[in-house]
């Protein structure tokens, strides 16, 4: 066979192959990015629902200490009108939101339960402050695999080469749940 | 090889001693002396019979090199096995009269040992950690509770025992060690788990893949942790939900401080440990400088099991005690003012029979 065709072989085979990695490449890349989509979806929904629960809890539990808790009654009532719960679709700049405002709520009912020890010895809202305080464990665990989700995938999208595919589909960067520390901190239950 | 634990610091181990009454302390020290005695006694006895046999052994020179050299081997065997069988009864006469006092001391008034049980192998194949093979035993049971944990632990050795002929039809044996460690089983009520969730030390390789299937690796925040562990479950929201960053602390916390390959998994409502390459002694050390070093040294291997309890918060139980405490309080209340109504019901019939008499 001629050379130059032995050449002109090689050439195309090779181009062949790298379109081919190109290819393979570019659609495992979107698929990661679809992948960590719908894990960030996911942990959003975790959100959404462990949000919905600590709602209800803070709710009943103010039943019960509204008797007691006049001084903490406009906060407390605020948690009150949340009662159309979470909207849908709702952003990780809104799940922040509503769960500053149940952090208030519950140190509200925090301050009830000092003031008046007579909670300490009502069953029904202990067992309220103890599920309250799993809901709370379990908000968190899923506000950590959300964040840890959209750091991988803001990584993805600010990294050379993948940042070509999420450029080209107009991907964005996913918003972080921030958690404000302080605040967390002080709805502590003390058991 | 194995090695000892290394647990928690020396402090505790001081306290513990001083927390044993005066007369069980001279009582223990007394057996340990004693088990100090025999041990002696069989290492001189063993090196007396080495030194006559290996003696006796060179008569075989005058006859046969060969017959020397067997000679030779057969009476190190024997002084071997002499030495091994008073260290066995010096060991022996240990664990039956000392472990079981110094188990109850560190664990309280529960605690229970026992020197030939073990798990059974059907509870180790059950739990999934690590393989089976048709070599297994185990031993050195203890039990007890560790602030309101119910606890138990003992060393394992499962492995396989494989024989194969070559052509020439010669027999070769080969054996293989899946695991020598120790295994522990502690309560885990802390949080509700579905299915369960493993926390392996990394391993180098594919083999727990390979072995029980593909399971995902959860990564936290933690890089050293990251690093050191993977984290198998069906459910990530749940590995976040257990996997605290307090807890994955204590995890880099016990992989510094405890040797051998870690495997944690929580299922059922139980949290086991099971730690390769590191094995439960237990019995008379003849490292021990006194009687007193020899107690240390068990307290030594017992504590960082009740060390685990604290660092990984296993006696937590989200405000349970509070509910349970406030229950009684209430049907204390409630039964008082009952037995208060009756009183004043009796007294009331006593006065009306009274004054109709």
């Amino acid at each position: 066979m001629d050379t130059g065709v032995i050449i002109a072989i090689v050439i195309v085979v090779v181009v062949l192959i790298l379109a081919i990695s190109i290819v393979g490449w570019w659609i495992s890349t979107k698929n990661k990015f679809l992948r960590y989509q719908v894990s960030i979806e996911d942990a959003a929904s975790g959100i959404d629902v462990a949000l919905t629960k600590r709602f209800d809890l803070l709710s009943k539990m103010f039943d019960i200490t509204k008797g007691y808790a006049k001084h903490e009654k406009d906060t407390l009532t605020e948690v009150i009108g949340m009662r159309a719960g979470i909207p849908k679709g709702a952003t990780a700049k809104d799940f922040s939101a509503i769960n500053s405002k149940l952090d208030e709520a519950a140190r509200s009912i925090n301050v009830a339960i000092e003031r008046y020890p007579d909670l300490k010895a009502n069953t029904v809202f202990l067992e309220l402050q103890a599920s309250s305080r799993d809901a709370e464990e379990h908000l968190q665990a899923a506000r950590r695999m959300y964040n840890s989700n959209v750091k991988i995938y803001n990584q993805l999208l600010l990294v050379f080469p993948s940042s070509i595919v999420a450029n080209h589909y107009h991907y964005t960067k996913a918003d972080f749940f921030e958690a404000q520390a302080k605040k967390r901190e002080d709805v502590k239950m003390a058991f | 090889m194995a090695r000892d634990l290394v647990g928690p610091s020396d402090e505790n181990i001081k306290s513990i001693l001083n927390g044993i009454d005066q007369e069980q302390k001279d009582k223990l020290e007394k057996v340990s002396a004693e088990s100090k005695k025999i041990y002696d006694k069989s290492k001189k006895t063993s090196l007396i019979a080495g030194v006559v046999l290996i003696g006796l052994s060179f008569l075989g020179l005058l006859v046969d090199t060969t017959i020397f050299i067997v000679a030779l081997v057969f009476a190190v065997v024997i002084t071997m096995a002499i030495f091994g069988a008073g260290r066995g009864k010096a060991d022996a006469y240990f664990k039956n009269h000392v472990t079981d006092d110094l188990v109850k001391a560190v664990l309280g008034p529960k605690g229970t040992y026992q020197a030939n049980q073990g798990w059974t192998r059907n509870f180790i194949t059950s739990i999934k950690l690590f393989r089976t093979g048709n070599i297994y035993s185990t031993k050195d049971r203890i039990t007890g509770e560790i602030d309101g944990v119910d606890f138990a632990v003992a060393d394992v050795t499962s492995g396989e025992k494989t024989v194969t002929y070559d052509s020439k039809g010669h027999r070769r044996e080969q054996t293989t060690y899946y695991f020598q460690g120790v295994v522990a089983e502690y309560e885990f009520n802390a949080k509700k788990v579905h299915g369960s969730l493993e926390i392996r030390e990394d391993e180098g390789g594919a083999g727990y893949s390979l072995l029980y299937g593909r399971k995902d690796n959860v990564d936290f925040e933690d890089i050293t942790f990251n690093k050191d562990f993977n984290v198998y479950t069906k459910d990530n929201l749940q590995a976040f939900y257990i996997m605290t960053p307090q807890f994955i602390e204590a995890f880099n916390e016990i992989k510094r401080r405890i040797p051998g390959h870690l495997i944690f998994s929580i299922q059922d409502g139980r949290m086991i440990v099971a730690i390769n390459g590191t094995h439960n002694n237990l019995g008379y050390s003849s490292k021990a400088k006194d009687a007193s070093d020899a107690l240390e040294s068990i307290i030594r291997e017992i504590l960082p099991y009740k060390w685990f309890v604290d660092i990984l918060n296993l006696d937590q139980d989200f405000g349970q005690e509070a509910v349970r405490e406030a229950k009684l309080a209430s049907q204390k209340k409630k039964l008082d003012s009952e037995i208060s109504k009756a009183g004043e019901e009796s007294d009331s019939i006593i006065n009306s029979i009274k004054e109709e008499l």
